[in-house]
């Protein structure tokens, strides 16, 4: 702790990174040309410290957690501290390096103060097309589009005209594309302006006496939780249904966690090898996955998120994993396995903070797209999946959230169906709740959704649904939630169920369907302790049917004048001890 | 004599205004929750108005917000189109606290067991593709008149563009169900998106019901005590409304009182000629800013009721009013792990401040003002509530300045300093947004707290001016009294620029004037009294958030020059929020936008007797011991009686202006003007 800085004047700075950050949000996404940034909000902004480290983050995609930071530090690595100047800017979309997909493109703007490196304003922004095939399935990182290895795209002040052709060259939408890189230029500069007033108010050593005294204090909160879970190896494993290539080879997730005293390691060396397919991740993705895990348990309110935060956390990750991949894996499915590691943490950090952890979440975006020709305007289009939500796990003290966004993203919306409907040639004809997904338990898992969607035009399918096979998973007794699913629904109405979640250019016709199911989350807790009020209001309001609330709960309800009423006599039957064999 | 009542959580404002004299009254009594009407009586009372002397009565009130915070509302059906029941409870999706696992959905105001769906529906250009199922309406709607609901809200895909199918239901329903408040989605909101459609639509049947009753009682109360003039209700979007329209469209009610302060800026900063302002309005629970751009208040693009983590979505046109602080009742506490925090958890009003003795444990900024001598315990609230500084310092030194090995005043004022630094941002977020820079801003303070924190602010924003308005603890129910008439609609209609003639968007403007202008004429306006204006919601093709776009007159001049002229006035209003335009790229029309303003012969504010520039010697209050920002030691300061200056008196500071309900802090270096409306002028400077 820094004791030459006032608590009072650590607190101001505090609150002034925290809306530096915010500001440079609110400026790209308003900015921003596609819909994947605004809506989605698939970006991050943040600020930095001359070594790359963490200062400030603005969210943005909570799994890009690692992602400015350890491009930062890998720029600085490219040029040495003396290779960068004023009026440079930084950019790259080396999916090795932030180790997502080539869609997110990191600029990073070096800032300066009395001729000195004292920091970087970044931002990174998915891009809605950045070349490479149409088709759903990739299996080398070469079919996935444009890579930009580090470069500056600015050199002291001038913009690269040739660089910006090379990148109009290799887009679909070069239009939408330079839309983007403008706001997120916009974006980086606002941070630097921003900051430079900041270190004009209160100087250079002020400055960084806060934010050292910032990162102290949440390393201070974040060890204290540690400190507090009981020593111990804790382990857990799921699996993924295949990696998009070859269907039916599920992919092996293990995590292994560490505790001691008041520090926590995540081992993720027994994590499967990277993949043919494109669900593989890069080794700062593996890292965010820790990271998010360890934040969500630790200090999910402290603001700004700083490096400090993750000081008393260490994450073992050989390379060549699905989450630690190497060139020249495919990655364009990069946020999936991510998620599942997350919530595999959670599961086996259960026994140590029951109260904190939280049962299996449906885990995947559950984005489809189509695309094909509009009849009514003539022209080709692609359409962004709306994400249409699943169901979170429950908590030792509350039912899951039904329909929400999975962890991979946080502050992103859905596309509303009116909206989707003036955009693209389908009808939604139903965009509902899924009864008795969410895990039977004490506390019940969130419920599901359902989404069908109905062309009026010919158009083509891809989707790279996840976890159809392994089911969101509950805890200390709580049963699992119903996984994902993929449906196509033809002319006459039958619904013909994918053998997983996965569509590569799927044709349909005009009048034919597919529908989405999100998967609800796992339950927490003995169902049969859940009181039978509870589950009588859940059948009452639909989320649990009777012969759900029967079997999972033991609780025997019959239709009355008012709607529903408990059968008291059988459920004492049913909830009875089972007698002794 | 015009009367505003403002009905706020805690107290009651009452302010009247006699044209024929220029004299103003201001009155106050504790809100009387369960029979509103009993506190306006009360401080209309203590006004010493007679009602039978008012003829114009203008009331602003917390009854909608507070309905719908508590959950007091109607049973309340939903009707959806077959497919859609839930899209209420499934929302946008998105978690805002992204790394916190506790985090809560916002909760509909109708169980699930309440939505209804009938087969029914429209495509996105409009047409019917299913039509409405007549027979299956009216079995759901002798199900509900079974189920005892006494308000139904029905919203269906499409109706933005075609309400067709919503009007036929609604006559259905209506007469299956004569009783009941029924609502349709196209009645409230003409925008696109189900979500937040469909929840500004239940929460206006949520609380209809209640202001019907709250409309008829207070109706009755008033003739009941000799009032026989007009009056008229303060609506979201800072105009006034006719009563019944508050009865039938109760949603619009939701910010009404809050409403009053930022068109009492409007109608201040116009008589001074100002034309960027920002109405900052800070209270004992909240502190919220509104942004006065080219004179003219901003509608909100968005509105969440309790705000935006957990709230529902309402979208009317309100004026976009931020919450940027916790007000006077903020909380400082020393954070888990060291460091000190103020706010957002408030003491409110009940149990309020260590020092008001009301059970209040936590030392609050008001606490702190108190520490530092800013405010005087005996002058507070006109003596009205005692203030216990012992109770204040004993609070602030143990909880805080002990336990961070601070002084007493060091903490204090530090607590002053954390709270002013974040409602800084908070304003800062509201200019920046928008491409605009809050040094181009005058800062208008009110709100019991606004003008002890004003001059602080404006340093922390580097905002060289700011102006306390007269009467700034009423000057919410003062900004009612200058009210006009106004009504705000937005249609959408999404269609590309190109495809569009200048003579046919001109009709559509049109059509939608005529509209807007209806309430107006039944509220008796002449047609020579309204002032139309018209906008557009407008992007560039494929983007998805719009940029509102004003088109003022002589856009229209010349139809077949009409188009270019919109597409250009879009790329600047493009370029001026983000920086950047795109002549090249083809934009579209999302929403109409057309506001009418029916202006009424309306007092301005009055003016204060002429002095010179040395303030009458009765001004004078002598000498306090006040720590003044930045110092730590308390020192003696000139503190200066409000009710007797006059205008043209120069003050230099450091100084207090203590009026009673609110103290005004010049720090050193500043100076002050006393103008003409009796409103203080500061000149503040900064390192």
């Amino acid at each position: 702790m820094s004791q030459d800085l006032s608590p009072i004047v650590t607190e101001i700075l505090r609150s002034a990174l925290v809306a530096i950050t915010d500001e440079m949000k609110t400026n790209l996404m308003r900015t921003a040309h596609n819909m994947i940034i605004y809506e989605a909000l698939d970006f991050t902004v943040g600020l930095f410290d001359e070594g790359g480290n963490t200062v400030s983050i603005g969210l943005g995609l909570p799994m890009f957690i690692r992602g400015l930071s350890d491009t930062i530090k890998a720029m600085l690595a490219h040029y040495g501290r003396d290779g960068i100047e004023p009026g440079d800017l930084l950019l790259t979309n080396d999916a090795y390096i932030h180790g997502s997909h080539l869609n997110h493109m990191v600029f990073a703007l070096p800032v300066f103060w009395e001729g000195e490196l004292v920091g970087f304003a970044a931002s990174m922004a998915h891009w809605q097309d950045v070349g490479g095939t149409l088709s759903g399935v990739t299996t080398d990182i070469y079919s996935e589009g444009l890579q930009l290895p580090i470069v500056k795209i600015h050199k002291a002040g001038r913009e690269d005209r040739e660089l910006i052709a090379i990148i109009c060259h290799n887009v679909r939408f070069p239009d939408a594309a330079l839309g983007d890189l403008r706001a997120q230029v916009a974006a980086v500069k606002t941070g630097e302006r921003r900051w430079h007033q900041l270190l004009a108010r209160y100087g250079l050593t002020t400055v960084r006496g806060g934010i050292r005294a910032i990162m102290a204090h949440s390393e201070r909160l974040a060890r204290a939780t540690v400190a507090a879970m009981p020593d111990g190896t804790y382990e857990a494993s799921a699996f993924m249904d295949d990696d998009g290539v070859t269907a039916g080879h599920h992919i092996p997730i293990r995590v292994r966690v560490v505790v001691a005293g008041d520090r926590l390691t995540v081992d993720l060396s027994d994590m499967s090898p990277q993949v043919a397919g494109y669900y593989n991740a890069g080794k700062t993705a593996g890292r965010s996955a820790a990271q998010v895990a360890f934040k969500c348990l630790t200090t999910p309110l402290d603001f700004p998120i700083n490096d400090g935060a993750f000081r008393p956390l260490e994450v073992i990750l050989p390379e060549g994993r699905v989450v630690s991949a190497v060139r020249p894996a495919a990655m364009r499915w990069w946020m999936t396995i991510p998620m599942t590691v997350v919530d595999t943490i959670f599961k086996a950090l259960a026994p140590a903070m029951a109260e904190a952890t939280i049962a299996g979440h449906h885990a995947d975006l559950l984005a489809t797209s189509i695309y094909g020709v509009d009849p009514r305007s003539g022209r080709f289009y692609v359409s962004a999946g709306s994400l249409p939500g699943g169901g979170w796990g429950a908590r030792q003290d509350a039912d899951g959230m039904s329909a929400t966004v999975c962890i991979n993203d946080g502050d992103t919306h859905n596309t509303p169906v009116e909206a989707t409907e003036v955009r693209f040639p389908v009808i939604v004809e139903r965009y509902a709740l899924r009864p008795d997904s969410g895990g039977a338990g004490r506390h019940r898992g969130g419920l599901g959704t359902v989404q069908i969607r109905r062309m009026r035009a010919p158009a083509s399918l891809n989707s790279q649904v996840e976890r159809t096979q392994c089911p969101p998973w509950g805890l200390f007794g709580g049963k699992d939630g119903l996984p994902n699913r993929l449906s196509r629904i033809d002319r006459e109405g039958r619904e013909h169920f994918f053998a997983n979640g996965k569509a590569n250019s799927v044709p349909l016709e005009a009048g034919e369907a597919y529908a989405i199911y999100a998967g609800g989350g796992g339950g927490f807790g003995d169902p049969q302790e859940r009181p039978v009020e509870a589950v009588l209001h859940d059948v009452v309001e639909g989320y649990v049917s009777p012969e759900a609330a029967r079997r999972e709960y033991g609780v025997a309800v019959r239709p009355s004048e008012e709607g529903w009423a408990v059968d008291w006599e059988e459920t004492a039957r049913l909830r009875a001890p089972a007698p002794q064999r | 004599m015009r009367l505003a009542v403002d009905i706020g959580g805690t107290f009651t404002d009452v302010v009247a205004y006699d044209p024929r004299t220029g004299a103003v009254v201001e009155g106050k009594a504790p809100t009387t929750p369960e029979g509103r009407a009993e506190g306006i009586l009360q401080a209309v009372a203590a006004a010493g108005v007679l009602w039978p002397a008012v003829e114009f009565l203008i009331h602003g009130s917390t009854v909608v917000i507070n309905a719908l915070l508590e959950r007091k509302g109607a049973r309340t059906a939903l009707v959806t189109t077959e497919g859609f029941r839930d899209v209420y409870e499934i929302g946008r999706i998105n978690r805002p606290q992204s790394f916190f696992l506790g985090f809560r959905k916002p909760v509909p105001l109708v169980p699930r067991s309440w939505r209804f769906e009938v087969p029914e529906r429209l495509s996105a250009e409009g047409e019917v593709i299913r039509p409405l199922d007549r027979d299956a309406l009216v079995a759901l709607g002798q199900r509900l008149q079974r189920l005892g609901v006494e308000a139904v809200a029905v919203v269906f895909l499409h109706a933005y563009r075609n309400p067709v199918h919503e009007i036929e239901a609604k006559a259905i329903l209506q007469e299956v169900l004569p009783e009941a408040f029924i609502t349709c989605s196209h009645e409230v909101s003409r925008e696109y998106r189900e979500y937040e459609r469909t929840s500004t639509t239940a929460a206006n049947a949520f609380v209809g019901p209640v202001v019907r009753q709250y409309v008829q009682d207070l109706r009755r109360r008033m003739a009941g005590a000799g009032f026989e003039g007009r009056w008229a209700i303060l609506n979201s979007n800072g105009g006034l409304m006719q009563p019944e329209e508050a009865e039938s469209t109760p949603i619009a009610m939701m910010e009404s009182g809050p409403a009053g302060g930022v068109t009492g800026t409007q109608a201040l900063v116009h008589q001074l000629g100002i034309e960027y302002a920002i109405a900052f309005d800070m209270g004992g629970t909240t502190a919220k800013a509104a942004v006065i751009e080219a004179g003219v208040p901003r509608l909100a693009e968005d509105y969440f009721v309790g705000g935006y983590v957990e709230g529902l979505p309402i979208r009317i046109p309100v004026l976009d009013i931020v919450e940027v602080g916790t007000g006077g009742g903020s909380i400082a506490r020393v954070a888990p792990g060291g460091g000190i925090r103020v706010g957002p958890e408030s003491a409110g009003a009940q149990p309020g401040p260590v020092a008001y003795g009301l059970g209040g444990t936590e030392p609050t900024l008001t606490d702190a003002n108190l520490v530092l001598g800013r405010m005087d315990p005996e002058r507070f609230l006109q003596g009205r509530q005692r203030l216990d500084l012992q109770a204040a310092r004993l609070a602030l030194s143990e909880q805080i300045a002990g336990r961070l090995g601070l002084g007493l005043e060091e903490a204090a004022d530090g607590i002053v300093a954390i709270a002013v630094a974040q409602m800084g941002h908070g304003i800062r977020a509201l200019t920046t947004a928008r491409g605009l820079d809050p040094q181009d801003f005058t800062l208008v303070a009110y709100g019991g707290a606004g003008p002890l924190h004003a001059a602080l602010l404006a340093q922390e924003l580097y905002i060289p001016r700011v102006i306390v308005p007269p009467r700034p603890a009423v000057f919410s129910a003062l900004g009612m009294v200058m009210a006009d008439w106004r009504v705000d609609l937005v249609r959408t209609r999404i269609q590309p620029l190109a495809s569009l003639h200048g003579a046919e968007l001109i009709e559509q403007f049109a059509l939608l004037q005529a509209e807007a202008a209806e309430p107006l004429r039944r509220a008796s306006l002449a047609p020579e009294d309204l002032v139309g204006s018209w906008g557009a919601d407008m992007r560039y093709v494929g983007q998805e958030h719009t940029v509102t776009v004003r088109l003022p007159a002589e856009v229209f001049s010349d139809p077949a020059l009409a188009i270019p002229r919109v597409k250009q006035r879009f790329d600047q209003a493009h370029h001026l929020r983000y920086g950047y335009q795109a002549p090249e790229v083809p934009a579209e029309i999302v929403n109409l936008r057309v506001q009418i303003v029916g202006q009424v012969p309306k007092p301005g504010f009055p003016e204060l007797a002429v002095g010179d520039q040395h303030p009458p010697e009765e001004a004078r209050l002598g000498r306090r011991e006040v720590v003044l920002p930045g110092r730590s030691r308390a020192e003696a300061v000139a503190v200066w009686n409000r009710a007797a200056l006059m205008a043209g008196n120069r003050i230099r500071g450091p100084a207090l202006i203590d009026e009673g309900t609110s103290v005004t802090l010049l720090p050193e270096g500043g100076a002050l003007e006393v103008g003409r409306f009796g409103e203080l002028k500061m000149e503040v400077q900064w390192e």
